[in-house]
């Protein structure tokens, strides 16, 4: 049993592992995998006892490794590394036998029956007397695998002999540089020492090797491990994909008890599906020009980036679907119930002219309405219009387009209705999960938008007073929207009729001046902000405010609004009865009265809003 | 194990042989008959041989300490070479090309400048301890620059070696330009390496230094040998890699320091008689070592025959004899090198 608990290495002050922890059973195969520079080699070297400065703990058979001298470790684990160099002309047998060094100075009978039994195993005996300068990779490869395998048997008989809880031995890449025969031929050694009860470790490039020999896979991913388990569980196409940076097809094949891992598929393929090579070389020229696009404009948001390649964002994310975007079935009502399972995320909503990020927990989604879809977590707060969901794609950092892992929706006009995006302490294997299970059955690189529809006309004459006897009758906040729509009033209409009696113009400047206010004091507000398909809401303080020109910004730890000041057309305080008494809101909108955002004073249904942020609007 | 055994027997009659003609020739030929003959009767033995009143005293005064001399600095060459070779799992280091020879030899003529002002200096031992530790300094600086993860790589080797020589001829040189004219003779008379004023206070004086790496470094052979596969799997295969890089540094400067120390520096021996070992019985460790120690004295002996011949009754310095033969074998070796990369 080898038992890794939370080990950490630094090597030239870069952090190579970083708490990685694993366990790895007697008589199992366990095949270390990752990317180059994902630590697989680090991690095998701590593992032979190579670094004296790691933290964490390595236990071999129960035994610290700390605790066990060199030739006590050499007598129980043997280490085939990469790129063995030696210079000087031993022969294959002198070579096999410095394997039994450990054992004692001299050579017996026993250690000269284990060579040449460890050479037989390796098929070298006809080499024996060689030089090891003279022969070729691959045959000096099967000559320290045979040194290797000298330095682990007790007996010349493989299976003469059980060395659970005994013997370990960790192979760095053991069949870089040999034929397919001879991996097979190694790998085949490797299981054949494992039933014996030998816990090996390999290091291995070959998805498919891995797949057919081990029993567990570990995969690393820059120092941490990303999963370990059974090699179907392991490697799976998203995983694969988030590790190495390429598609994968993971395929079943009846005659194989293992998955086939099969590289990228040939381009056309990936387009099959796409009769008209035409928009396939359209789209694929979209995504080359919005890489050119961020070389040359590297701070231009892909919102406006969109705009000015003539195409909306949801067709530029779409672009590099099977390039590190997946697209995922529009089934959002069923994904929104698995996205508490990522732990802490960032939803991000925007429209026209602000920003709202939130960090935190996303919890209790309720998706049983018909219109509107719910998230009220105490840190995201979601109303959701998912009729207005229609495009999903799960995005996974990339260098060469700034995308950063992330599931961004989009509406029918291609426009992002909602962004989450990963967070450091986000579930990864979790996320991958998610986008496997809902990743679609047709991962097309493009999507059709439909130009907005127009915007419903209001209403030529509404009767005002029963309006303003209505607007003065309402129980709750959320009748209000109703009652808009049942006059067929437009909201800024709404509020031009109760002028003066629920509602009162105030200058754009109160934005500025409320945040910093509730700033100072410490004073607990709501912030909405919404787009078609989405109402991102915060509640609690504000505390950094920052103004740069054009924009007012809140920075927080948790919390970031970005509202365009230059958008800004009119600024409203609105008054609205509930049963909790009068509810106060600044509602602003752009030229085009479409609301951009409105806040609040915290409250809580069956409370009163709080008198400080009353006072606070009464002074507007 | 038979042809190691084999292998030593032979290699040690050739030196007693070898001893035996050296110690007879000079300008006062003692035919070898009565070399053996006046050797044995030192220890009570009498054989039935002729020879002249003076040819013990000859043979025992001025003969024997330089030949003794010359076996004792020729083995620890051979044995500092193997050592080193093997330290740097290399075939190309040796004492000289990579800059011990050079630092002992500095901390030598330092030790004859301070000798006028500080008169313990002249203790033969004191002289040798402060090579040693001139030499040992070098041997560190060199491997500690040469090795690159746990690798020794061959050229910066070469070029540490070639950087450290230069330092110290540099500062030997400075030393020598501020030498007075006795200081100087000696200097010189020291620099170009020679066997010459040998008497038995410096062979024993050279002794202890010489005997004990040709003792300890056998003891290493089996580690050595799995040393070669390089430093991380020595250590893997239970090599205590530190302690035996450290006990190596020590031994091989230690040899080459009471050689220098003596007779200054004497180039190649280290190079090439474990080459030539190599070729005849591999590389094996276990037999390259002791059968350098003979070889190398051996070859020194033949080589201080040679320059004390050749010109006779002038000398050719013995380090002269050695670059001659040593330099040859040297570019061979490059070139055995060369093909064996691009193979």
């Amino acid at each position: 049993m080898l038992e890794i608990d939370q080990i950490s290495l630094r090597l030239g002050g870069r952090p190579i592992l970083d708490k990685v922890s694993m366990r790895a059973k007697d008589g199992e195969l366990c095949v270390l995998m990752g990317a180059n520079g994902a630590g697989k080699s680090t991690l095998l070297k701590a593992i032979a006892g190579e670094y004296a400065h790691y933290e964490g703990d390595v236990r071999l058979h129960g035994k610290n490794l700390r605790q066990l001298s060199i030739r006590e470790q050499a007598r129980s684990r043997a280490v085939l590394s990469q790129q063995i160099q030696l210079q000087l002309p031993f022969t294959v047998a002198q070579v096999v036998m410095m394997g039994r060094f450990v054992y004692g100075r001299e050579a017996t009978a026993l250690d000269q029956s284990i060579v040449t039994y460890a050479m037989e195993l390796l098929q070298i005996p006809d080499l024996q007397d060689r030089s090891y300068l003279t022969l070729s990779g691959g045959q000096k490869q099967r000559v320290q695998m045979a040194r290797v395998l000298a330095q682990i048997l007790e007996t010349p008989d493989l299976e003469g002999m059980h060395y659970k809880g005994k013997k370990m031995l960790l192979l760095d890449e053991p069949v870089t540089g040999m034929d397919i025969r001879h991996q097979q031929l190694s790998l085949q050694l490797a299981a054949r020492l494992a039933r014996q009860g030998v816990l090996v470790i390999a290091v291995l490039h070959d998805f498919q090797l891995a797949a057919a020999y081990a029993e567990k896979v570990v995969l690393l991913h820059r120092g941490t491990v990303y999963k370990q388990g059974k090699s179907t569980e392991v490697l799976t196409e998203p995983v694969i994909r988030h590790c190495f940076q390429v598609s994968v097809q993971v395929l079943a094949h009846a005659d194989y008890p293992y998955p086939l891992i099969v590289a990228g598929l040939p381009e056309k393929n990936i387009h099959s599906h796409n009769n008209h090579t035409m928009e396939t070389t359209t789209n694929n020229s979209l995504a080359e020009q919005w890489i050119q696009f961020r070389e040359a404009n590297p701070r231009t948001r892909i919102r406006d980036a969109a705009r000015r390649l003539n195409a909306t964002e949801g067709q530029l994310v779409a672009a590099f679907t099977g390039k590190g975007v997946t697209a995922l079935q529009s089934d959002f009502r069923n994904i929104l119930p698995r996205i508490p399972a990522l732990g802490r995320v960032m939803v991000l909503t925007r429209n026209e002219s602000c920003v709202i990020e939130r960090k935190g927990a996303f919890e209790e989604v309720n998706v049983e309405n018909k219109h509107v879809g719910l998230v009220l977590g105490k840190d995201i707060d979601l109303r959701m219009f998912l009729n207005h969901w229609v495009y999903g794609f799960a995005l996974t950092d990339d260098e060469s387009n700034g995308f950063k892992r992330s599931i961004q929706v989009f509406d029918a006009q291609g426009e992002a209705v909602i962004k989450i995006f990963a967070q450091p302490e986000t579930d990864i294997a979790a996320w991958d999960q998610l986008v496997a299970d809902f990743s679609a059955p047709e991962q097309s690189t493009e999507i059709s938008v439909s130009p907005a529809p127009a915007p419903r006309p209001n209403a030529a004459d509404i009767d005002k007073t029963a309006f303003l006897n209505d607007w003065a009758a309402l129980q709750d906040t959320h009748d209000f929207f109703p009652m808009l729509a049942r006059y067929r009033a437009g909201r800024q209409q709404a509020l031009e009729i109760a002028a003066g009696k629920f509602t009162r113009k105030t200058a754009d400047s109160v934005i500025k001046t409320m945040l910093e206010e509730a700033a100072a004091t410490g004073l607990e507000i709501m912030v909405f902000v919404g787009n078609r398909g989405n109402i991102e809401i915060h509640t609690g303080p504000v505390k950094k405010i920052v103004e740069i020109p054009g924009w007012i910004n809140v920075m927080d730890p948790d919390f970031n609004l970005h509202l365009r000041l230059d958008d800004v057309a009119r600024c409203w305080v609105v008054e609205k009865p509930s049963v909790d008494g009068t509810v106060t809101s600044i509602e602003v909108f752009d030229a085009q009265e479409e609301m951009i955002v409105q806040f609040f004073g915290k409250r809580k249904p069956g409370s009163p809003e709080l008198q400080a942020w009353r006072d606070l609007v009464a002074k507007f | 194990m038979e042809k190691r055994t084999g292998l030593i027997i032979l290699l040690s009659v050739l030196l007693i042989l070898i001893i035996i003609v050296a110690t007879g020739t000079g300008a006062l030929a003692i035919h070898p008959l009565q070399v053996v003959a006046i050797l044995l009767g030192k220890i009570g033995m009498h054989l039935p041989v002729a020879y002249d009143e003076t040819m013990p005293a000859i043979l025992w005064f001025i003969r024997l300490p330089r030949v003794i001399l010359a076996v004792l600095i020729g083995s620890g060459l051979a044995v500092a070479g193997a050592a080193l070779q093997g330290l740097f799992r290399n075939p190309l280091a040796d004492p000289t090309l990579i800059g011990v020879s050079a630092g002992a030899s500095f901390t030598a003529v330092l030790m004859i400048l301070l000798q006028a002002s500080v008169p313990v200096l002249r203790n033969m031992y004191i002289m040798n301890i402060a090579t040693f530790g001139g030499a040992f300094v070098t041997a560190l600086i060199v491997f500690r620059i040469s090795r690159t993860g746990g690798q020794a790589m061959m050229t910066t080797m070469l070029l540490a070696g070639v950087a450290i020589n230069a330092l110290c001829n540099a500062m030997t040189g400075f030393l020598t330009y501020n030498a007075n004219e006795e200081q100087l003779r000696s200097i010189t008379f020291w620099t170009l390496g020679s066997l010459g004023g040998a008497s038995w206070q410096t062979v024993s004086g050279v002794l202890p230094f010489i005997l004990l790496p040709v003792i300890l470094l056998p003891r290493t052979a089996q580690a050595l040998n799995v040393f070669a596969l390089g430093e991380r799997e020595a250590m893997h295969s239970g090599v205590k890699t530190a302690a035996l890089k450290t006990q190596l540094i020590i031994c091989a400067t230690m040899a080459v320091a009471a050689g220098v120390a003596v007779a200054g520096i004497i180039g190649f021996v280290g190079l090439v008689v474990p080459h030539i070992i190599r070729q005849i019985a591999g590389p094996d460790h276990r037999i390259l070592i002791p059968c350098s120690a003979i070889t190398g004295a051996i070859l020194l002996t033949l080589a201080d025959l040679i320059s004390r011949t050749v010109a006779a009754p002038a000398e050719v310095p013995v380090g002269i004899v050695t670059a001659l033969v040593g330099t040859p074998v040297f570019i061979w070796l490059i070139i055995k090198q060369k093909k064996l990369t691009i193979a």
